[in-house]
């Protein structure tokens, strides 16, 4: 009895030693980063927690693996009596939870959660090794499959533990039905008395040392996901999703070219990583082929902290580079910055930011962009606008249409902030004419910037040229708070988001709305007429929601009410709303060149002409030429057949409020 | 070492037609208020060469010098960003000229009075006027041999210059004593981008302003050519939708109206 309680005492604290060294490894670069300031507001930011973690929110948009967590979560949860149990009785055979239940509902819990956990682990070993999502594709799958028969000889150790214990006529029997089942199994083969007790105590045994490996195994484990998850959902970002954090130029190192350099929330991302894939699941970089898969970057960041600053005791450092060694810059410029990854991710890790800021590294320190948007990015410095080579200037698309020009000092009530793409690039202006078309049918009061507008910076921002995108931004809020406006209205979803949501770091705080809002306000209100009766019904228009619109500012349904507005029926691509896929052309990939094998554009194309819809519509000057080329592509392929036709919202209201016939001249 | 690189402030040759304003009177072509200048593409890879030299050679020390009209500050200290030491701007009504030879006759000027210079590059000609006239004259005028056409300039043996010149179908290599002046072509590179911290001590740095009255500039030749008139073409579009009952009909009647037009000409007509 002495010899085993003092084996047991050493085999604990072995464990807890050791378990703690490799805990100490995680939590020194961790507590050595900088932390943001994220503990506040306790409210929203708990109410997070119980709605993701426990109401498994995000985990429950895949039901099949939503219900194994939930089943292996709670089951963990309850589970953790039997921790208490077996550590407080492995330690003091006196303790006991009798007093609080111990041996009546705590028991019965006990047993119907060990059950569920099962389950949960028998459907988790399904999927991984039968059914295999492509989502684990460059997961740890060892590691998975040792997390799962670990979590399985916790359950069985406990569960044969308390089924000798009953087989020894444990008063607990009559709470505890399958470890009764279990017994009588055991009962009838024989074993009762002290050799029931021997097989509880090696079955508690296997119990204790399942849950001390479990300990010792977690801190290398994706597992550690059940200690940093809960954090790490907490500290999840409160801002709005379209606003990146302005960095301070004047510091002495620009982005993230350091891994040392990470905050602390974003090295929290690093070990909260489940390897779940859902991310890489959605991102259309990866569906392209393209060297980038959120999942793999987390992982890759992560297993680059550890080998550069955790392991060797102090000898914390510098060891291979993060950039070009651990993650590659084509990784790092593949991304579109569609957000799909972050708005998929359980653990609520950030994928964006921490792109974008070794972009900032390759940008504004390292001067490596890629021929494309260096180009594009050195034109909105030049020109104050990325299309280099357009042949025409601002004022061209309007020309005849004689809209005013709002000078300083002047007032008008919405100020149309037209963008470059619409007034530079002769498909999208036609978005710009029918949007002038239609606000006048309105009523409206507006008026455009003109020469005066500038490129709002938001692909300069997301290429990493954050100095460019400051510039942009003093520049357009000085000439935007020299004139008076209720209200800004822009075609285009990333100056949209740009003016809402990344001026006011600067001083510029506007009513800022995407024009399917506004269109979709003057309908309800009535401000626009009706469509004309004609005898052809609009018939099915596919919709592509714009990611800076949609998952960036959570504007799903204007849009769409816009299009059903006129009667036309919306047909729903399988990738719509907050899982819609990029056109590719955000995050500046419209300016990069895209290898022929790996268009984002020609996929989305082919999902839309998967509806069967004649007409995809869409809520952006960047989708619209990208869908346009991919459409056009799409229909090559697909062994030449006509392409589908791509239109703005604005263009097909205007087209139905001015009858068919119209449409062909605009 | 001292290198020289000649930088000419030019309408930016991207700005759309519609925007180009036509001063008729003074024969000359504005960009307009919204479309600010650039340097000259192929003197910013003048300043690429230069900083590669840079690179690969101790003490190298880039001088850019510039001379015309109304210098956008901000445009030209681009340069300084990018690395150059230093930015010598020579401002005169008299500089805004078509003609090579104040231009030429003012850099030589300028590069005698700073003490010289170990190799001068130029880019092979500048955009607005296309007259690639400036390097010679002023290779001319200090008496240093002229290598044109550089995509690859490197000095050996720090007292020549070797440069590979961008033929049609081949390279060719030259070489040459220093001091030398150097053109170089746009197969030479892109101009760098400037790292931000770069880009913000050149922001508080100045270009040094020199007089033309303060230089001994040698006298032009007279007479020069004149320019005697200056046109920006007019282009307009007339749409005709083409009716027919059918694609082939469409086509037929395309090709009727090419042939009226005279867009085409059938076989053989001259
Ligand atoms: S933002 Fe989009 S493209 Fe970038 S990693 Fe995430 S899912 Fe992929
Ligand atoms: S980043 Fe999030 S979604 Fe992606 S694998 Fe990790 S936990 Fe899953």
């Amino acid at each position: 009895m002495r010899t085993e309680l003092a084996l047991r005492l050493a085999v604990i604290f072995v464990a807890f030693v050791w378990a703690g060294f490799r805990f100490e490894r995680l939590a020194r670069p961790l507590f050595a980063a900088p932390a943001e300031a994220r503990l506040r507001p306790f409210g929203p930011r708990a109410w997070g927690v119980v709605v993701n973690v426990f109401g498994h929110a995000r985990l429950l948009r895949k039901p099949y693996a939503g219900l194994l967590h939930a089943a292996m979560f709670f089951g963990f949860l309850f589970l953790l009596t039997a921790v208490a149990q077996v550590f407080g009785q492995g330690v003091s055979p006196l303790f006991d939870l009798d007093a609080v239940g111990g041996s009546t509902w705590i028991a019965f819990g006990q047993d119907v959660f060990a059950v569920l956990l099962l389950t949960g682990v028998a459907m988790a070993a399904f999927q991984r090794g039968v059914w295999k999502p492509e989502r684990f594709m460059g997961s740890n799958q060892r590691d998975a499959a040792i997390i799962l028969c670990l979590i399985t000889a916790v359950v069985v150790g406990m569960l044969m533990q308390n089924a000798f214990r009953v087989a020894g006529g444990d008063p607990s029997a009559r709470w505890r039905p399958v470890s009764s089942l279990i017994a009588a199994a055991i009962v009838s083969s024989g074993v009762t008395g002290t050799a029931a007790a021997h097989g509880a105590t090696a079955f508690a045994w296997m119990h204790m040392l399942a849950i001390l490996a479990f300990l010792v195994y977690i801190p290398g484990s994706k597992h550690l996901h059940m200690l940093v998850g809960i954090p790490n959902v907490y500290l999840r970002d409160l801002k709005p999703a379209g606003r990146l954090v302005t960095p301070d130029l004047e510091q002495p190192t620009l982005g993230l070219s350091d891994i040392g350099q990470l905050g602390r929330k974003q090295t929290l991302d690093l070990y909260a990583c489940t390897e779940c894939g859902r991310c890489q699941e959605l991102c259309p970089a990866f569906a392209s082929g393209k060297p980038l898969s959120p999942k793999l970057l987390i992982m890759n960041l992560r297993d680059h902290l550890l080998k550069t600053r955790g392991v060797g005791g102090h000898r914390a450092g510098l060891r291979g580079a993060l950039i070009g060694g651990a993650v590659a810059e084509e990784t790092i410029w593949s991304c579109t910055t569609c957000r799909a990854c972050m708005e998929a991710c359980p653990l609520f890790i950030e994928h964006v930011p921490k792109i974008v800021d070794m972009r900032r590294h390759l940008a504004m320190e390292a001067g490596r962009v890629p021929d494309g948007i260096s180009g594009a990015m050195l034109s909105i410095e030049q020109r104050g606008h990325p299309w280099a080579g357009t042949r025409f200037s601002r004022l061209d698309w309007c020309r005849d249409l004689g809209v005013r020009v709002l000078a300083p000092g002047e007032a008008t009530d919405t100020l149309l902030w037209v963008g470059c793409t619409a007034a530079l690039d002769a498909r999208a202006q036609k978005v710009a004419r029918a949007l002038v078309r239609l606000l006048r049918a309105a009523g409206a009061d507006f008026a455009i910037l003109g020469e005066d507008e500038k490129c709002t910076g938001d692909s300069a921002r997301r290429t990493g040229n954050d100095y460019l995108f400051q510039m942009q931004a003093a520049a357009n809020i000085e000439t935007l708070n020299a004139r008076s406006f209720r209200q800004i209205v822009s075609i285009c979803p990333h100056c949209v988001n740009t003016l809402k949501n990344e001026y006011a770091d600067f001083g510029g705080a506007y009513d800022v709305l995407h024009h399917s809002q506004l269109l979709s306000g003057l309908m309800e209100n009535g401000r626009l007429p009706g469509p004309p009766k004609s005898d052809s019904a609009p018939g099915a228009v596919a919709f592509h929601d714009p990611c800076y619109l949609g998952r960036y500012n959570g504007e799903f349904d204007a849009p769409r009410a816009v299009l059903g507005g006129f009667g036309a029926t919306v047909a729903e691509m399988e990738r719509s709303r907050g899982r819609s896929f990029c056109c590719g052309g955000g995050g500046g990939r419209a300016f990069a060149v895209e290898p022929p094998d790996q268009r984002i554009n020609v996929i989305r194309a082919q999902q839309a002409r998967a509806t069967g819809a004649p007409v995809v519509a869409t809520a952006c000057p960047f989708c619209l030429l990208m869908l346009d080329d991919g459409c056009k592509t799409a229909a090559r392929n697909d062994g030449g057949g006509a392409p589908q036709q791509v239109r703005d919202i604005a263009e097909l209201l205007d087209d139905a409020l001015r009858g068919a016939g119209a449409a062909a001249i605009s | 070492m001292r290198v020289v690189v000649c930088l000419k402030q030019v309408i930016d040759p991207l700005t759309p037609a519609t925007a180009l304003v036509l001063d008729a009177s003074a024969k000359k072509i504005r960009g307009g208020a919204a479309n600010p200048p650039v340097i000259n593409g192929f003197d910013e890879q003048g300043i690429e060469a230069a900083l590669r030299l840079r690179e690969t050679n101790e003490d190298v020390e880039i001088v850019c010098v510039a001379v015309g009209e109304r210098f956008n500050n901000d445009v030209m200290k681009r340069s300084l960003a990018v690395g150059a030491d230093q930015l010598i701007l020579v401002q005169d009504p008299s500089l805004d000229t078509w003609n090579a030879y104040p231009i030429a006759a003012t850099l030589a000027a300028v590069i005698r009075q700073i003490g010289g210079a170990d190799l001068v590059i130029c880019g092979r000609q500048g955009s607005d006027w296309d007259n690639g006239l400036t390097p010679f004259i002023l290779a001319e005028q200090l008496g240093m041999p002229l290598l044109t056409l550089a995509k690859r300039v490197s000095i050996t043996g720090e007292t020549r210059i070797e440069i590979e010149r961008a033929l049609a179908d081949g390279s060719m290599t030259m070489d040459a004593a220093l001091p030398a002046v150097v053109t170089v072509t746009s197969e030479l590179g892109a101009l760098r981008m400037p790292s931000v911290s770069a880009r913000l001590t050149a922001a508080r740095k100045q270009p040094r302003q020199i007089a033309l009255a303060e230089l001994d500039v040698a006298a032009t030749p007279s007479p020069a050519p004149e320019v005697v008139d200056l046109t920006i073409p007019v282009t307009s579009r007339i749409c005709t939708f083409i009716e027919a009952a059918d694609g082939p009909g469409a086509g037929a009647r395309l090709a009727e109206i090419l042939l009226q037009t005279g867009a085409v000409r059938l076989g053989g007509e001259r």
